[in-house]
């Protein structure tokens, strides 16, 4: 009994941070259970998929009904990484693992300087009922604001979408990387979303929290397929998955921007660090 | 910027509510799993059992199995995606919204190829 009620914690965790930051929890889950619980790497990482979705479900319908996440967008944006993560998971086996995981943790590390250097908008919280989308006041630059095509099409009331195409091939990039690092896509998603195209962060990780769900349900099926999902194990990190992610959509809007920013920023750091060490490490796989 | 159309909030609306109606149903069969794991004392480190055969699905779930609960709210869980997709699909093409429809459907699309390869290559 403990350790189902330490499991089902170790996912309320996971998918409270996962839904307040986009990025789905599985950083903290696949860890959780490969090094806290000696659960083969597989295993962990077909349940972290699970709790990936779970998360997604859980805070998206949240995200959609107060207009924070951009339907229209994550739905174009998800087309590029899904076929992103059928080309890495096609290209998986033929590169070198050490090789990718070294180059994603210097970009990472790019990203996180990127995202600490940007000014914070004061941390006001609203109230829970007012207009979701706070708009940052450093991501609005008129220059590079497209308001033609596609991208004015993608556009929300609040915020103008730019560099659609390199928005699009960093998607892609997002579906890679995913496939080849078991990472989820919104650790690249969410930095290209607001550093790239200019959506404000909360607009950025809510559209994130409602695409990983689709990125991540293409590999949990394959997981259920191939008979690499332990129920038993799974059933506690969803329950607590879904009871975090359902409180913490709630919570985010009384969320500062500048903490978001911090906590995300943290979270880049340490998944290069993971990555540096995977690339490394005497585990590193050639 | 644009205006947001009332057939796009609309379409949000619908596929919030199957997010909310799936991600509950499916929280509710686990969560059910979980309790009956816990009365009848079976530890997550026993031996998992596949998922039922379709056809006794049924009879698992009125034998009160947990692993029965649990894989239909974990079968539920994984498709439910692809679900909100299909309904953001007909609510933007509903709307006339031919665009957002046809990229919903790309997206489906890639989602069916990428299982289709997947299970081929595997």
């Amino acid at each position: 009994m403990a350790l189902t009620l330490v499991l089902a914690a170790g996912g309320f965790g996971a998918g409270a941070f996962g839904a307040l930051l986009g990025l789905g929890g599985g950083v903290l889950i696949v860890p959780m259970l490969a090094l806290g619980f000696g659960l083969p790497l597989r295993e962990a990482v077909g349940v972290s998929l699970l709790s990936v979705i779970a998360t997604s479900s859980a805070s998206a319908a949240t995200y959609l009904r107060r207009g924070t996440a951009n339907l229209r967008l994550g739905l174009t944006l998800e087309i590029l990484t899904v076929i992103g993560a059928l080309v890495g998971g096609l290209v998986a086996f033929a590169l070198d693992e050490r090789l990718i995981a070294a180059a994603f943790s210097l970009m990472l590390v790019y990203v996180a300087l990127s995202m600490a250097r940007q000014r914070t908008a004061p941390a006001t919280p609203p109230a829970p009922d007012e207009a979701v989308v706070e708009p940052d006041p450093d991501v609005t630059g008129d220059d590079q604001v497209e308001t033609d095509g596609l991208a004015a099409s993608l556009s929300h009331p609040d915020y103008e979408v730019r560099n659609l195409p390199l928005g699009l091939a960093l998607s892609g990039l997002a579906g890679m990387v995913s496939a080849l690092l078991g990472v989820g896509g919104g650790i690249i998603k969410v930095p290209t979303m607001h550093l790239a195209m200019g959506l404000p962060l909360r607009a950025a990780t809510a559209t994130s929290n409602l695409t990983i769900g689709v990125t991540a349900s293409a590999s949990a099926a394959l997981y259920i397929l191939r008979d690499s999902i332990d129920p038993l194990v799974a059933a506690p990190v969803l329950v607590g998955t879904f009871l975090g992610a359902t409180a913490a959509a709630r919570l985010a809007p009384r969320v500062p921007v500048a903490v978001l920013r911090w906590v995300f920023v943290l979270v880049l750091l340490f998944v290069a660090f993971q990555m540096i060490t995977r690339a490394v490490g005497p585990g590193a796989v050639a | 910027m644009r205006a947001e159309n009332h057939g796009e909030r609309h379409t949000a609306t619908t596929v919030a509510g199957l997010l909310d109606f799936g991600a509950r149903t499916a929280f509710a069969l686990v969560m059910a799993g979980v309790v009956l794991m816990l009365v009848t004392g079976v530890e997550p480190q026993a031996e998992p059992s596949p998922p039922p055969a379709l056809g006794s699905w049924l009879a698992s779930i009125l034998a009160l199995e947990p692993q029965a609960f649990i894989w239909a709210g974990i079968g539920l869980t994984a498709v439910l995606p692809a679900a909100t997709v299909v309904a953001a699909a007909i609510g933007f093409s509903r709307a006339g919204d031919r665009r957002a429809a046809m990229t919903a459907a790309a997206v489906l699309l890639a989602l069916a190829v990428t299982i289709a390869v997947a299970v081929v290559t595997r």
